[in-house]
């Protein structure tokens, strides 16, 4: 215990407080609010809860504009989670957070407790975990294939050990993640409308109750009188379950608040440690106790461990706590009282409880061998206080470490300066340098990264014969296809284009068996479609009238973004890149309900990374508002860059959306023999362009503006055609189906979609007229571009279906049919097989 | 008559128990017990159990060897003594390497071949000749659709041969297993340890329905009544039409 004196000294608790996180300014001003100088565990607490990753100091202006509520919403933002009402009396609770640091430093580690962190924060809502789903964002060379193999074992071992399907998600590559991958976890589980659980710690948490502050200082020792005066009897009490307490992550909430420099290897002891079978037994631990209403309000220890979860229950209650840390289960002997407040070791929980209410606790947690302790209690005096050692070493108002944390309104550039300056993207070539070999020398030999190397480059080949097309902007598909069939290999073996199987076969999607539609699943769909499972459906719904699920509703996940998009125009780039996912919900028969983000960006120190932000957050926000699809939680993640260069702007979303009925999936496979249309907005040339794909990144080196604005109208046109078509036959009807399968149209335009849906058919596609007649360019553009759709009604009704088309603005190309292979000449039959081979095993080897 | 029960084991750590009670429940007319401890089986009488069934997961974290731990609880005794009066039994994944970790069965479960944690559908074969509770009634060469999804389920045989019976091989054998093995079963036959999981391919929703075969052939054996409406009813119906 030391306390700051003011004259000498001064720079030395400056140093000290920069190493917590906290700024020069920030350190005066905690010393200004608190009138007096801050001890070193003082210092700790605040200099994590005003870290970037609690506080969301640089982003929380922006993120007020956020539209979080409908009538579905049952918890927005603030909360562990969000939740939508799924089902009558069942609500969904679902976020998505960011583990970047810590997986670039360790990526086993990092990755699994990443998965571990979400899904505390949603069972301690009361929901249990049905679907886990993984944003993915690596560069290139060797360290980025290292990276690559590890972070996906990482994902896979924790969520497949504790029991919760991990079921789809999006990987991408782009040189500019090397220095700075991206891992993103989510997860939804369901609740009970009437149990879910809230972090609090009183039960009238409506009521504003007068404050008294103790007038505790650092320093005082605890005599027996203070003791009971700071303990009171009768009081409520905190209590900690989970694992023991030891050093690991300690420093963690600042480290993933900061930029990397070379010292990141030292970090590495902060990075936690993922122990999935105690996440497993405190799952059910935390899910018996909330179902039973044993404890008042309940919170994971996450980032900043105990300090934030104690702070932020005290502050959503407006009452005080007292912990002494020498009660709190440790693994390491002689922790020191900051340790102790900054360790994030996982699987650890904090609930408050009524002192007639602890001993069933405890006892409970002792079935579950689960480590339990009564750690402080609950009090009006509106501070944190700790004591170690019978000694306080912290008493701080808890107002201080929340309403005034610092609020900063970085510069913005100016808008039409963003657009001009990244109005033509030039692709970096980014030569790996050896420095990241030297890093993992750190590393035990076993985690030594093998020769595999990420390499994001089309053949040389290839890109001549490709641009060679492209450059004629008259050049139709048909005239390509020769061309484009014999590189098909080349393409498809590309990290962006080729099959994710080989990374997802580690993620176990089908445990608890309501997978409809996952990773490597029978059935597929654009979105990942989980059943309801019938525990949770009320009376009407439940095992008596459907005993076997065949009628009950299910939920579509989907998750990812378009950073190309977003930084040429960060507005609307992330307007269609929320818009895509929509679609994928829409597509795969469901009806969008809320979404989660997780905003992965660079420093806000520089105006162009603040211009992104705002304009991202305002661009989600459009689709949100307009297409009622409010955002009920989410993260933030800042300072991922490497020196001056930030990643490209990432703002992940995770979208959900309900279907009323399982019957209602479709599926994104047609099957061979299946005739292809497109279905696109009739102002498609101008919807999407070229100039924004994957395509013009690979073959040309470049992205240029603009991006197109959203046309909200023919989406909802789309949509509301694809709804009909699904009404018409199909499942109890006499008529045949309109619609059978629909896939979106996303990365790679429509040419990717169709090489890739060949491929996973394992098929050939036989170009109609009308496809070979479409201009090369246009095949190749992304953005709005609808979706590619098969259906034997569809064929049979043609003229009808795109008279509704045309009504409703859209149009329906016929673009031709999946055949088998032996009914193509034997070379065309044989650049087919060189495409399908490459697309499933061009990831294989780094997983060997 | 009273109905026949089940047991499902639940280790801590076990992850696949409310996904198999439903296997079961959802199809057969049987009283489906969930056991976590010795409390709740102790009032039981030997042999009134019928079908014992031990789920797929990662009992005790898996830290050790898959499945030693939960070997070596005094559930397992239990587990022991009904199995030696012919009760069916069946370990899916997890519960395979158990049955192998307690000496039910011989052999063992190494890590996969490919050493990584795989889920995947794949195709087994079964001899159809071996007389056992768990074996589906499929013709000669036909195959069965199921999901894997295991770290270790390469099956190393025992040094002394016998004591067992191959009951499943792979057509791809991607996890090493010797002879391609999938599962096996004791020479009496109502001990059954498997890796791939039926429970999970017995939903037509699901587009996997595979997982019924076991059951159906469980539900003769016993003598099981079929419940009306459920999903093996509606299989059962479609399987004789095409006469199989």
């Amino acid at each position: 215990m030391t306390t700051l004196n003011e004259n000498n000294e001064e720079k030395k608790w400056r140093d000290l407080a920069q190493s917590f996180g906290l700024s020069a300014d920030e350190f005066a001003n905690l010393k200004k609010l608190l009138k007096r100088p801050p001890s070193l565990e003082e210092i700790a607490v605040a200099g994590a809860l005003w870290s970037e990753h609690c506080s969301y100091k640089s982003s929380r202006a922006h993120l007020a504009r956020f539209h979080t509520n409908e009538p579905w919403v049952l918890q927005g933002p603030g909360e562990n989670a969000g939740i939508v009402e799924v089902a009558p009396g069942v609500g969904l609770a679902f976020k998505m957070e960011s583990h970047n640091h810590p997986s670039y430093i360790e990526p086993y580690q990092g990755a699994a407790t990443g998965v571990g962190g979400i899904l505390r924060d949603v069972f301690c809502m009361g929901a249990r975990p049905v679907a886990n789903m993984n944003c993915l964002r690596y560069g290139e060379g060797e360290y980025n294939a290292h990276l690559l193999k590890h972070t996906v074992r990482g994902i896979g071992d924790y969520g497949n050990s504790v029991g919760v399907p991990t079921v789809g998600g999006q990987t991408r590559f782009h040189a500019g993640y090397s220095k700075n991958i991206l891992v993103n976890a989510f997860t939804a589980g369901l609740v009970k409308s009437d149990a879910i659980f809230r972090g609090k710690l009183q039960n009238d948490s409506t009521a504003v109750r007068s404050q008294k502050p103790s007038h505790l200082t650092p320093g005082t020792p605890l005599t027996k009188e203070k003791r009971e005066e700071l303990f009171p009897a009768g009081a409520n009490l905190i209590l900690y379950f989970g694992s023991a307490t030891g050093r690991d992550g300690v420093h963690g909430a600042t480290m993933s608040s900061d930029t990397f420099d070379d010292a990141s290897a030292a970090l590495k002891p902060t990075v936690q440690v993922g122990d999935p079978f105690a996440e497993k037994k405190l799952l059910e631990v935390t899910l018996e106790l909330l179902e039973k209403k044993m404890c008042i309000g309940l919170q994971d220890m996450g980032a900043a461990g105990l300090t934030s979860s104690g702070v932020e229950m005290a502050g959503r209650s407006g009452c005080g706590v007292v912990i002494d840390l020498n009660l709190i289960p440790a693994r390491t002997a002689r922790l020191k009282a900051y340790e102790y407040l900054l360790s994030e070791s996982q699987e650890r929980m904090l609930c408050s409880v009524t002192p007639e209410q602890a001993p069933a606790v405890l006892a409970l947690c002792q079935k579950y061998q689960v480590a339990a302790a009564v750690i402080g209690t609950v009090n009006d005096t509106g501070e944190f206080v700790c004591v170690h050692n019978d000694t306080v070493v912290c008493a701080l108002p808890v107002d201080i470490l929340t309403d005034n944390a610092p609020k900063y309104h970085w510069p913005l550039q100016d808008r039409e300066q963003y657009l001009k300056d990244h109005q033509k993207i030039e692709r970096q070539i980014t030569q790996i340098e050896e420095q990241d070999s030297s890093k993992s020398q750190n590393q035990s030999a076993t985690n030594r990264p093998k020769k595999t190397s990420v390499n994001l480059e089309f053949s040389v080949a290839t890109r001549n014969a490709l641009g060679h097309l492209l450059e004629a902007k008259q050049t139709t598909l048909g005239l390509a296809w020769p061309s484009l069939l014999s590189h098909a290999g080349d393409v498809l073996s590309h990290p962006t284009f080729t099959s994710k199987e080989p990374l997802t076969r580690h993620y176990c999607s089908t445990v608890q068996g309501n997978t409809l539609s996952g990773c490597q699943t029978p059935r597929s769909a654009a979105a990942a479609v989980i059943r309801l499972d019938a525990a949770y459906l009320d009376e009407k719904n439940s095992l008596h009238s459907d005993p076997f699920g065949q009628n009950a509703p299910a939920i579509a996940l989907a998750a990812g973004c378009q950073e190309r998009w977003i930084e040429i125009d960060p507005l609307n780039g992330a307007a269609q890149s929320v818009l895509l996912l929509a679609r994928r919900i829409a597509a795969s028969g469901g009806t969008p309900l809320a979404m989660t983000d997780c905003l992965n960006f660079g420093s806000p120190r520089q105006p162009a990374v603040m211009r992104q932000i705002s304009d991202a957050i305002d661009g989600i926000n459009s689709v949100a508002k307009t297409m009622r699809i409010p955002i009920v939680s989410g993260n933030v993640s800042l300072n991922n860059q490497t020196g001056q260069t930030p990643i490209p702007p990432t703002p992940m979303v995770g979208l959900v959306g309900v279907l009323s009925h399982v019957d209602r999936m479709t599926s994104d496979l047609p099957s061979a023999k299946a005739q292809l249309w497109w279905l696109a907005p009739k102002n498609l040339a101008t919807q999407s362009r070229f100039e924004i794909s994957e395509w013009a990144w690979n073959i040309f080196q470049m992205n240029a503006g603009p991006v197109p604005a959203v046309d909200f109208e023919s989406e909802e046109n789309l949509w509301a055609l694809l709804a009909e078509m699904r009404m018409t036959g199909g499942p109890g009807s006499s008529t045949i189906p309109a619609l059978e399968t629909c896939s979106v149209v996303g990365c790679g335009g429509l040419l990717a979609t169709l090489l890739t849906l060949a491929s996973r058919a394992r098929c050939g596609v036989e170009l109609s007229p009308d496809a070979e007649n479409l201009n090369l360019q246009l095949a190749c553009a992304e953005g709005q571009a609808g979706v590619v759709i098969s259906g034997s009604g569809l064929a049979q009704n043609e003229s009808r279906w795109r008279a509704s088309a045309e009504a409703k603005g859209l149009q329906l190309i016929p673009v031709g049919r999946l055949e088998l292979l032996s009914t193509f000449s034997k070379p065309i039959a044989q650049a087919w097989e060189n495409a399908h081979a490459t697309y499933t095993s061009a990831l294989k080897p780094f997983f060997e | 008559m009273t109905k026949k029960s089940a047991a499902i084991l639940q280790f801590p750590g076990t992850n696949c128990d409310q996904d198999t009670v439903r296997w079961l429940a959802r199809n057969l007319e049987l009283d489906v017990l969930l056991v976590r401890s010795q409390e709740d089986i102790e009032h039981r009488p030997p042999g009134h159990t019928s079908v014992i069934v031990l789920p797929g997961g990662f009992s005790f974290g898996d830290y050790l060897r898959a499945g030693a731990l939960a070997a070596r609880s005094p559930l397992m005794d239990w587990v022991r003594r009904e199995a030696a009066l012919g009760v069916a039994v069946l370990g899916i994944c997890n519960g395979f390497q158990i049955l192998c970790e307690s000496g039910l069965l011989p052999g063992a479960l190494a890590p996969n071949a490919i050493r990584q944690h795989v889920h995947e559908f794949v195709t087994i074969r079964s001899e159809t000749h071996i007389v056992s509770p768990w074996n589906p009634k499929i013709r000669e060469g036909s195959l069965l659709t199921l999901p894997i999804s295991c770290g270790m389920g390469n099956f190393i045989a025992p040094r002394k041969p016998g004591g067992y019976r191959p009951l499943f091989h792979y057509t791809n054998n991607l996890l090493g297993s010797a002879e391609s093995i999938a599962g096996i079963t004791n020479p009496d036959g109502n001990i059954v340890g498997m890796m791939p999981h039926p429970e999970r391919a017995s939903d037509p929703l699901l587009g996997a329905t595979d997982g019924l075969f076991l059951l159906d052939a469980l539900a003769r054996q016993l003598g099981i009544p079929v419940r009306v409406g459920s999903p093996l009813e509606l299989w059962r119906t479609l399987h004789n039409e095409k006469g199989s």
